[in-house]
């Protein structure tokens, strides 16, 4: 939820509707995720549907502030605003925070990280490697 | 918590929290570099 992923989520005709929306069109994990909500659901005691909602596309805007928190503590640098974005990605500005240690020496790897939607990182300071989840809008 | 799009039933928050706790997500468990998918 905290994600922004999952859009809806009503109960009808005692069966939970829940709609979910992709963070970019053809995310491998949609899947998973749906299966984890309908198992999460189903051990509650509802039946449920899930369907994938692609209208309006997801932005890293939905990340609530307790989802940027949760992405920061589990490794994961959260987005920038779009021109920060350009910044680090195009022009290699040293603004993403190491999730490890807090430093800006940071550095580009990759512009694709363990998933499309995230962008590799290293810390030049404590050397730890992250990934950077790219600003979406 | 919920960014103000969202419409879910008070009932089921306690339910979907689990499933957006980072060590459930998928989304997140593929992070840190050592994930299920590369650069595609």
């Amino acid at each position: 939820m905290d994600m922004g992923v999952v859009r809806s989520a009503v109960i009808s005709n005692d069966v939970v509707k829940v709609e979910i929306t992709p963070t970019y069109s053809g995310c491998p994990a949609m899947d998973v995720i749906g299966d984890d909500i309908k198992a999460a659901l189903k051990a509650a005691g509802y039946a449920s549907e899930i369907e994938l909602i692609l209208s309006p596309a997801w932005t890293t805007d939905w990340i609530t502030p307790r989802g940027r928190k949760a992405l920061e503590d589990y490794g994961i640098a959260a987005p920038l605003g779009p021109e920060a974005d350009k910044d680090v990605l195009l022009n290699g500005k040293r603004i993403v925070k190491c999730t490890n240690c807090g430093s800006q020496n940071t550095r580009l790897v990759s512009q694709f990280g363990s998933t499309a939607c995230k962008a590799q990182f290293q810390c030049d300071d404590c050397q730890e490697p992250f990934d950077y989840f790219k600003c979406l809008k | 918590m919920t960014t103000t799009e969202q419409n879910i039933d008070q009932k089921l928050i306690p339910i979907l929290e689990k499933v957006s706790d980072p060590r459930n997500s998928c989304i997140i468990n593929h992070g840190y570099g050592r994930g299920a998918f590369g650069s595609h």
